[in-house]
């Protein structure tokens, strides 16, 4: 077991390397260090505080020179900062992701858990009328962008019929009334592409021998479905959950910016409109290691729930 | 021919009278047969006749003109959010410019986003999974790293970065789209490359003395065509989405330009002012819902019919 994890830990290592180098590429290839000054000190801006800018900010050094630097900063967290509010931008992203945790963490798995109960309900009764409907109501529900759920919610369910708060956040409990709507519109939006992935994960299942014995032996429908079908679909339902983690740390872009949230979603749609480079890069990167390391992190749990996966 | 007198399929026995097809004309029958993608392939070639009419300037001419309104003093002002009328099906927007030819010319904007991201990311999918599936060794492994780098990096993420450093507009986010959205076909091809590498007829091309390039893209490639197919379909749903969210982050279309993003992003104001102003949101979202709901039956559909074992 450990030399399994030790060599999947060794994997990350080219991972890790490819991208640093693309956000290095990011932002000194596909844009170069004078098009970046530019951008921040406006149209007006003379030769010399060009310079002076691309020398305080390294983009004075050769390319190569200039990637070792940028890959030690990565790889010690030192990411310099912020642009526009001069603040280290790893405080902002130690202040921003709690926010994004709080409202992300609980609706990812109140999602997850009806998502799954009602994929196992439409495989009780597959090739009925309900569960046709069901798979309609998933391709409709997949069909409706993002951000007509969120302005349509945050209208009809806040502003109109005043169910919840509009907008808002505070430290602490209280904050509970303020992510309910939120959660529930990324709910919404998410149901009709997970309830469809999950169905399919669960017909795979009741297709297999095992289930056929368990019948002939005289199980409960429910038996099967929950003790044996479940346990063997949790491969792929780890999968998802794991790559999905990640995204929550990043909180949402959209559902941030709608309901006042200070998360890191929002952190990132300022960043956009200020021009700000470091914070984005930042929140690239660091959005990039949680997720390779979700994945080692799912490739370890795989290893633990199914005994039929080899170390070798 | 890999005819084991044990595989034989017995119902193509008893329909003896059923001529053999190809692949193409089978998939067409069965496609023929679920009159819902029939219907929505009607719909999607509605949408590409009014895109491309808009775009030759055909249709929807008016998009920018501002209209006036005259009120009982006799003062000519902007005819500014007028609610649907017999001149103005679906209304008007803060200028007093038509909403339904402005939701019509989204269309064109659509159509063009998602016909650039698709030239880009089924060129370098098909490109790099030809490579590593035909090459194998060093070169695979050189691409599989591009390709595993590139997903580690959330893809939002990486679009608003790349969108970001490209420059804003409606032609880099197609860029950005194609660039990172070729991960998914590239694997299906590398597989299918694998596949058919190994089969005789390869074989027998390279026994004729075919180079590998002929190989890959005369013999192999019209063998895989069908993935292309139905990557495309699927893939413009990500398209029209990728743009409205692109959009409103503030990454993609301008003030003036029609998009249905555009549209979409302003109906936050708008929704707010009293009495509520919700035609232009209703609409664009309409008509985004009814082109991605017929892309998503359509490419499922496809699919089905031409490869059921890609279902998720």
């Amino acid at each position: 077991m450990s030399a399994y994890i030790i060599r999947r830990l060794l994997y990350l290592v080219p991972t890790v390397l490819g991208v640093c180098l693309i956000t290095f590429l990011l932002f000194n290839v596909v844009t170069t260090g004078e098009a970046i000054a530019k951008q921040r000190l406006g149209q007006h801006a003379t030769q010399e505080q060009i310079e002076s800018y691309l020398k305080t900010h390294g983009y004075d050094k050769p390319l190569l020179i200039r990637f070792f630097i940028n890959l030690k900063d990565l790889l010690t967290f030192n990411f310099g900062r912020s642009e526009v509010t001069h603040q280290k931008i790893t405080t902002m992203l130690w202040n921003g992701m709690w926010p994004s945790l709080s409202l992300m963490v609980p609706a990812f798995f109140f999602t997850l858990f009806v998502a799954i109960s009602i994929a196992l309900f439409t495989a009780l009764y597959r090739n009925t009328f309900l569960d046709r409907s069901t798979v309609v109501l998933c391709i409709i529900g997949m069909s409706v962008p993002f951000l007509a759920y969120i302005i349509l919610g945050q209208y009809i369910l806040g502003y109109k019929l005043k169910y919840f708060p509009v907008t808002g956040y505070e430290w602490g409990l209280g904050v509970f009334k303020f992510l309910i709507l939120p959660g529930l519109i990324y709910t919404a939006a998410s149901l009709g592409s997970d309830v469809r992935f999950y169905r399919t994960v669960v017909l795979d299942e009741i297709n297999q021998d095992y289930v056929r014995t368990a019948r002939a032996k005289g199980l409960s429908p429910n038996t099967i479905l929950f003790k044996h079908i479940l346990k063997n679909a949790m491969i792929p339902i780890i999968t998802r959950v794991v790559v999905a983690l990640p995204f929550l740390y990043m909180g949402s872009l959209l559902l941030e910016d709608f309901y006042g949230i200070p998360g890191l979603g929002a952190m990132a749609l300022n960043a956009i409109d200020g021009n700000d480079f470091a914070v984005i890069k930042a929140i690239t990167f660091i959005g990039a290691i949680l997720y390779v390391l979700a994945n080692l992190a799912g490739d370890i749990l795989y290893a633990l729930v199914d005994p039929r996966v080899e170390f070798k | 021919m890999n005819m084991e007198p044990g595989l034989q399929n017995p119902t193509m026995e008893t329909s003896q009278e059923q001529p053999a097809r190809s692949l193409w004309s089978d998939a067409l029958h069965r496609l023929k047969k679920n009159r819902l993608a029939v219907f929505s392939f009607f719909i999607i070639l509605i949408y590409l006749i009014v895109a491309v009419l808009c775009g030759a300037g055909l249709l929807a001419t008016n998009y920018d003109e501002q209209s006036y309104k005259i009120d009982e003093k006799g003062n000519i002002s902007l005819n500014s959010y007028s609610p649907p009328s017999f001149k103005n099906p679906l209304g008007t927007d803060i200028q007093g410019r038509d909403v339904l030819s402005r939701v019509l010319q989204g269309s064109w904007i659509s159509l063009r986003v998602a016909l650039t991201m698709s030239a880009i990311y089924i060129f370098i999918a098909v490109l790099l999974g030809a490579f590593a599936g035909y090459f194998g060794g060093f070169i695979d492994d050189i691409i599989q790293w591009l390709y595993q780098t590139l997903a580690s990096i959330p893809g939002l993420l990486m679009l608003i970065a790349l969108t970001f450093v490209l420059g804003k507009g409606l032609t880099n986010v197609a860029v950005a789209l194609g660039l990172v959205g070729w991960v998914g076909l590239c694997r299906l091809m590398r597989a299918e490359y694998l596949k058919h590498k190994a089969r005789d007829y390869v074989l027998a091309a390279k026994a004729q003395g075919a180079g590998p390039f002929r190989i890959m893209f005369k013999h192999i490639f019209p063998n895989t065509f069908h993935i292309v197919i139905i990557s495309f379909s699927l893939g413009f749903v990500h398209a029209i989405m990728g743009e409205v969210v692109l959009t409103f982050v503030g990454l993609g279309a301008k003030a003036h330009e029609p998009s249905w993003g555009r549209i979409i992003s302003e109906a936050r104001a708008e929704l707010a002012r009293e009495p509520a102003v919700w035609w232009p949101l209703l609409s664009a979202t309409v008509a985004m819902f009814i082109v991605c709901l017929a892309f998503n039956i359509l490419g499922d559909a496809l699919r089905d019919s031409l490869d059921p074992k890609l279902k998720e």
